[in-house]
């Protein structure tokens, strides 16, 4: 959801090491970050920050798993891929690796999947040798079930 | 991520005021113990005294105070009640840190404070205040390394941390924390 990008970012993890030299901290162990209706799970996460705030994050795991609502529905979006960016600026989730994105019953895969929470906007791209099979990008949709259509007028 | 040289420098000022108050407690002449006092017996008392330690200039740096210090003949340890370290420094701005008592180990190598710590930096050009609290906090000037066993929290106007435990290396400028660590960050300001 777009108000999500206004929340606090919660995050816990079993250990954190904070380098101050390189700027960077590292959350290990069953990872999970949480702002406003975004959830994102991982093994390892590598934050980075600014002035302003937390900036970037850097997310691996087997896979890494995200889940969102969406805004003005009562539906959810989940992305799974072997690594995810997140970049706090933008709202912008980058999957990357075996890279799946899921709604409803809809679903794309490919090598690389990037999604913007705040516009809702994704973009899928195939790549050769890539985890896909034949790197090609592939999409389900699944058309909606005659029960929900919308009632035909008399 | 704390950031902005915050942390670490209420935590590197930790360890100069460990050694702070060896060097004080060797240089300052405790009213010695009768001749029949126990070996368990301290054998030297200092009442609220007062340190402050200035630059070449003059400028005051660093202060000390405490309500009691005891020095043991036996052990060779040093005890400390109501310590209170003060950093005074107009450019990284104030830092204070606090304990119900600290014991300092015979060569000074080790600083074992305990009971309510509490280190704080002052807001300080466009750095908010910052606080560490903790039951306990050891601190190894020798080594440049402090450890917290139990649990600390940490906050500042931005972020703040818990953790069961915390490691920290001033060499290396690396916290460790562990014990499931829970930080929170406040929205981004842009």
């Amino acid at each position: 959801e777009t108000a999500d990008r206004d929340k606090p970012i919660n995050l816990e993890a079993d250990t954190v090491t904070l380098d101050d030299i390189k700027k960077v901290s590292v959350y290990q162990g069953n990872v999970i970050l949480t702002q406003g209706t975004l959830t994102l799970r991982a093994d390892r996460m590598q934050l980075t920050q600014n002035a302003a705030g937390l900036d970037k994050v850097s997310a691996t795991g087997r896979p890494v798993a995200f889940r969102q609502k969406v805004d003005g529905r009562d539906e959810f979006i989940e992305g799974f891929a072997a690594r995810i960016e997140f970049d706090n600026t933008t709202s912008e989730l980058d999957l990357i690796g075996d890279a799946r994105l899921r709604r409803g019953e809809d679903e794309l895969r490919g090598a690389r999947i990037s999604y913007n929470s705040d516009s809702g906007f994704y973009k899928v791209v195939g790549q050769n040798g890539a985890g896909s099979p034949g790197g090609r990008v592939r999409a389900v949709i699944r058309p909606k079930p005659r029960g929900e259509q919308p009632a035909a007028q008399p | 991520m704390i950031s902005r040289g915050s942390l670490w420098l209420p935590l590197a000022i930790l360890l100069l005021l460990a050694a702070l108050s060896f060097a004080i407690e060797r240089a300052v002449q405790v009213t010695p113990a009768p001749e029949h006092a126990a070996e368990s017996d301290p054998e030297g008392i200092m009442e609220n005294f007062d340190a402050l330690r200035t630059d070449a200039t003059g400028r005051p740096q660093y202060r000390l105070s405490a309500k009691r210090l005891k020095h043991y003949t036996g052990s060779r340890l040093t005890e400390l009640e109501l310590p209170r370290f003060v950093q005074i420094d107009p450019e990284a701005g104030e830092i204070r840190a606090a304990a119900r008592e600290a014991t300092i180990s015979p060569t000074g190598d080790e600083v074992d404070l305990r009971g309510d710590v509490n280190v704080v930096r002052a807001a300080h050009a466009g750095q908010s205040a910052m606080t560490l609290r903790t039951a306990r906090l050891l601190v190894f000037p020798e080594q440049d390394q402090l450890r917290s066993p139990g649990p600390v929290d940490i906050r500042d106007d931005l972020l703040t941390v818990r953790a069961g435990a915390m490691h920290y290396d001033a060499r290396l400028r690396v916290i460790k924390l562990s014990g499931r660590v829970h930080t929170r960050y406040l929205p981004r300001r842009n």
